[in-house]
C-alpha cells in the first residue's frame, strides 16, 4: 500500500494523503514479447461465444499446459 | 489535484484509467499499462479523469497513456481450426443456432479424409508451435471413428513438423462413455459439455429429438468427467431470457463440484422471444454479482470455482499483440464443414454468402482482408472502450447475425462483458495479493 499526498486540500490546514494499494502494476508492459501469438485462440475455448481474450493463457512466459483451457 | 487537458475529441485512445466497485472494493484499471490499483470509497468518488494527485504514480501512468499502446500489424496466417465433423445432432434444442445441427442443410457427417486433409491444410499453414483444432457439431460423438482418427493422425503429423496440436471437443454427452475417455484423457482431448443446469432448467430446451429432456441421458457422464479430471473439461450452459437466474444455476454445478463453468446467452434473432433484450440486462448484472460474491466467499475457505469469463489474469494472460485482434476468425481462426468449405469461424457456417475457399483450393485473400480489420484497433466503437484489451472486440458473429455487420458489437453484448471483466479484475486481485484495502 503506499500514500499519495493529495494536492487539493481546499482549507489548506494540513496535507492531506490518499491510500491506494497496487495490485498489479503495469502488467502489459512486463511481458518479455509483445505478439508471439502462441496462446489459445480465444473462440476455442469454454465459451465457444462471446469471447474474452483477457482470459486466455500465456504459454510463452509459463509451462506448456497439455489442455487448452 | 491537476487539472488535466481533456482527451482529444476522435482520440483513438481508451480513457486514462477506469473506476469501478465490486462488492464494496473501489478500483482503478489503467488501460494501457493494465495496471489496478484499489483505492478507498471518498477517493474514489472524487477522482475523475481531470482531477488525480499530482504525483509520482499517475505522472508515470500519464505518460504511458500519451505515449499510447505499441502498434502492431495484425496476424496474417492461420493457428487454429473448428472441424464440423458431424452436421447432423442426437438431440432439438430449441434454441440450437445451427437447426439441429444442420447449419440449414442436410444432415451429414465428414469423411475422413476431409478431416486428415483439414489438419493438414492447418500444419502447413500455421506459423506458430501451438496449433488447436476442436470438433464440434451437430454432435461430434456421432462421428466418433472420425474423431479419434483424426486425433492420432493429428498429433503424428503435428509431431513430424515440431508442432503443438491440442484438441477439444464439444459435446451434449449423450455418447460419452469410459471407453471414449480413455481416449480423450491419452491424447488430452480437453472437452467443453453443453448442460444448462438442474433438470427443471436443463430440460426446459435441451430435448431429445423424441422431445424427452436431456437431463437424464447425460448427468451420469457429465458426472463420469468430473470425476476422472481435476482439469480439461468445462461446464457450458447457455440461458436466455426465460431463466435469467444464472446465480442458483451456478451454485447448482459448484455444489456438485463441477470447478470450470461457463454460461453463455443464447445468441438469437431480436425478435426470438428467448434472446436477451436490454430489459434483462440489470438482472443478468445482478445474478454474476451474486456469482461473485459466491466465488469470492468459496475462496476464501479454500474452495476453488472458475466462471469462464471472470478468469482475467493480468500477469499470466495473453500479450497486448495477441489483446489487439480479438479471436481471429476468418484469419487466424477457420471452421471447416463436411466438404471442406472454408467459414471464418463455426458461427459463420450456416450462411453460404460467408464461405471463404476450401481446404484445396484455398482461401479467398480478399475475404480474408474483410475480417483482418475486424479488430479493437481499427473498430470504431472499441477503440475509445476500457475494456477493449480485455474484452478483444466481442463476437464478430455475433454482430453479424444481429446487424449483418462485422464491427458493430451488440450494446447489450458490451454492457454484460464490461461488467463480466470488472468482477474478473476484482477475482485476480483477491487471488493473487491477498487482502484488499
Amino acid at each position: 500500500m503506499i500514500l499519495l499526498k493529495k494536492n487539493s486540500n481546499i482549507l489548506k490546514r494540513k496535507e492531506v494523503f490518499m491510500k491506494i494499494k497496487i495490485i498489479k502494476d503495469k502488467p502489459f508492459l512486463k511481458k518479455k514479447h509483445l505478439n508471439c501469438r502462441e496462446c489459445p485462440t480465444p473462440c476455442k475455448s469454454a465459451c465457444k461465444t462471446s469471447m474474452t481474450v483477457g482470459n486466455q493463457i500465456c504459454e510463452r512466459d509459463a509451462k506448456e499446459r497439455d489442455w487448452i483451457f | 489535484m491537476k487539472e488535466t487537458q481533456k482527451r482529444e475529441t476522435g482520440s483513438s485512445k481508451p480513457p486514462f484509467f477506469h473506476k469501478f466497485e465490486v462488492l464494496n472494493h473501489f478500483f482503478l484499471f489503467f488501460p494501457i499499462s493494465g495496471t489496478l490499483v484499489e483505492v478507498d470509497k471518498d477517493d474514489f468518488s472524487n477522482l475523475s479523469e481531470d482531477n488525480y494527485p499530482e504525483d509520482a504514480f499517475f505522472k508515470e501512468e500519464r505518460e504511458i497513456w500519451e505515449k499510447g499502446p505499441p502498434k502492431f500489424k495484425p496476424p496474417t496466417f492461420l493457428k487454429s481450426m473448428c472441424l464440423l465433423v458431424s452436421q447432423t445432432c442426437n438431440m432439438k434444442c430449441s434454441y440450437c443456432f445451427v437447426e439441429g445441427g444442420t447449419y440449414g442443410g442436410k444432415e451429414r457427417l465428414m469423411s475422413e479424409k476431409i478431416a486428415k486433409d483439414a489438419i493438414l491444410y492447418l500444419l502447413n499453414n500455421a506459423k506458430t508451435r501451438n496449433v488447436e483444432v476442436d470438433f464440434f457439431g451437430g454432435e461430434p460423438l456421432l462421428n466418433w471413428k472420425v474423431v479419434k482418427e483424426t486425433v492420432v493422425f493429428g498429433n503424428r503429423e503435428a509431431e513430424k513438423r515440431n508442432k503443438r496440436i491440442r484438441f477439444s471437443l464439444t459435446t451434449n454427452g449423450v455418447l460419452l462413455n469410459e471407453e471414449k475417455m480413455d481416449f480423450f484423457d491419452e491424447y488430452k482431448v480437453s472437452l467443453i459439455l453443453s448442460l444448462d443446469g438442474p433438470k427443471s432448467i436443463n430440460d426446459m430446451y435441451r430435448k431429445m429429438k423424441d422431445g424427452r429432456g436431456s437431463f437424464d441421458f447425460v448427468w451420469d457422464k457429465i458426472k463420469m468427467v468430473r470425476d476422472r479430471r481435476n482439469e480439461g473439461y468445462y461446464i457450458r450452459g447457455t440461458f436466455t431470457r426465460k431463466n435469467l437466474n444464472i446465480g442458483e444455476i451456478s451454485r447448482f454445478f459448484w455444489e456438485n463440484k463441477f470447478p470450470y463453468l461457463s454460461l453463455e446467452p443464447a445468441i438469437l434473432p431480436e425478435e426470438n422471444e428467448m434472446a436477451i433484450r436490454k430489459e434483462d440486462l440489470s438482472k443478468i448484472i445482478d445474478e454474476y454479482e451474486k456469482m461473485a460474491k459466491e466465488i469470492y466467499e468459496r475462496r476464501k475457505i479454500g474452495e476453488d470455482y472458475h466462471f469462464y469469463h471472470f478468469n482475467i489474469d493480468l500477469e499470466g494472460g495473453p500479450c497486448i499483440g495477441k489483446m489487439s485482434f480479438g479471436c481471429g476468425a476468418g484469419v487466424e481462426y477457420i471452421a471447416i464443414d463436411t466438404n471442406g468449405d472454408i467459414y471464418p469461424c463455426h458461427w459463420f457456417s450456416e450462411f453460404p454468402q460467408m464461405k471463404m475457399g476450401n481446404i484445396y483450393t484455398g482461401i479467398d485473400e480478399e475475404k480474408k482482408k474483410i475480417f483482418v480489420q475486424a479488430n479493437i484497433l481499427d473498430n470504431k466503437k472499441c477503440k475509445t472502450c476500457w475494456a477493449k484489451y480485455l474484452c478483444g472486440g466481442g463476437c464478430i458473429a455475433h454482430s453479424y447475425l444481429r446487424y449483418k455487420d462485422l464491427f458493430k458489437p451488440p450494446e447489450e453484448f458490451c454492457t454484460l462483458q464490461k461488467r463480466r471483466i470488472e468482477i474478473g479484475l476484482f477475482l485476480n486481485s483477491i487471488s493473487s495479493q491477498g487482502g484488499l484495502l
